[in-house]
């Protein structure tokens, strides 16, 4: 019987690490990037969760999934590769327990960052409305720097080589 | 069992227009004028110029409301069955502009297989129509149509655009 448990608990372990297609994003080992996060939900049996898909854009603007960051902290640190292409998918995930309906919704951007350059992400979530900005700022300036507008994958155009 | 929104949408246009989805906003805004148990009216005068309503529908729209959500149901489907309904529902959004006037149209369409709609617009069924009539120079009467199942999310974020008190986006959801 516990071997049977067991089995079950590895098979079960397996199939949400290996199946699930979401992992933990591997960051740059230089964080250029801060996420601030503000989520809240006024409805009492409703949960809002919100999370950071990376994926890295090549040439032909095809998208390669890089992994998944989770913003459950108010502000949360990481790197993102420099003078590459990525596309950076901020998802809101909002689950209400009484109707039965989980939603989710996102919002992307590419970006490549530049070297010395620093760039913070405001993420707000509140009473059924989402909001996402992106600035930029030189690296050691403790100005806020400038909003960068969010460039959706379709303006992505090929890079000639 | 498909989306309750899109589901429900339908059932209460079949209800309001003898069977008919209605095919453009006009018609969208009187099938809701003539339902007084399903249609929403909200109207009000923002101090923004009508230039300035236009822009911020224009951008707001483009980043907001050309999206495609994803949609989970959990729940009990009749004869024992419990399980998990995933739907994917498109909207869009149009801004149409004539002198004095602007008009912002947003369309949902649930994308799962199997899911078939019996006339009314390509892209779907209306929403929400909102139109703007200039006032003054600086001021616009702002008039909302929707339905009760239309995402509240939808509505407060329009009204807030409006009145440019916030630009954020709808989840759209219910």
């Amino acid at each position: 019987m516990r071997q049977l448990t067991r089995g079950v608990t590895v098979a079960a372990l397996i199939l949400l690490g290996g199946c699930s297609g979401i992992s933990a994003y591997r960051s740059a080992p230089d964080h250029n990037l801060t996420v601030h996060t503000q989520a809240h939900t006024a409805a009492f049996f409703t949960r809002v969760s919100t999370a950071l898909d990376i994926y890295s854009v090549d040439a032909d603007c095809k998208l390669r999934y890089q992994g998944t960051l989770q913003l459950n902290r108010s502000t949360v640190a990481l790197g993102v590769p420099v003078r590459q292409r990525s596309l950076l998918v901020f998802r809101f995930d909002r689950a209400a327990y009484l109707a039965g309906t989980s939603a989710e919704i996102t919002d992307a951007t590419l970006l490549t960052p530049k070297f010395r350059e620093r760039y913070t992400a405001d993420v707000r979530y509140a009473h059924g409305i989402y909001d996402v900005h992106l600035f930029a700022r030189r690296w050691g300036n403790r100005a806020p720097g400038w909003r960068l507008p969010f460039l959706p994958l379709k303006d992505c155009r090929p890079l000639k080589r | 069992m498909k989306s309750a929104s899109t589901v429900a949408q339908i059932t209460v246009f079949a209800l309001l227009c003898g069977c008919a989805i209605p095919s453009t906003p006009l018609a969208y805004q009187q099938s809701v004028k003539q339902s007084a148990l399903f249609g929403r009216t909200k109207s009000m005068v923002v101090h923004r110029s009508l230039a300035v309503v236009t822009a911020t529908f224009r951008r707001q729209s483009q980043r907001c409301l050309n999206k495609t959500i994803f949609v989970e149901t959990r729940g009990d489907f009749g004869g024992g069955i419990v399980g998990t309904v995933a739907n994917k529902i498109a909207y869009y959004s149009t801004v149409t502009t004539s002198p004095g006037k602007v008009q912002l149209a947003v369309e949902s369409k649930d994308l799962t297989p199997g899911t078939h709609y019996v006339g009314g617009p390509k892209r779907g069924p209306y929403t929400i129509v909102v139109n703007g009539t200039a006032v003054n120079r600086y001021s616009t009467r702002v008039n909302l149509y929707y339905i009760y199942t239309t995402s509240s999310s939808l509505v407060s974020a329009v009204t807030d655009w409006a009145r440019g008190s916030d630009f954020g986006c709808p989840v759209l959801a219910n």
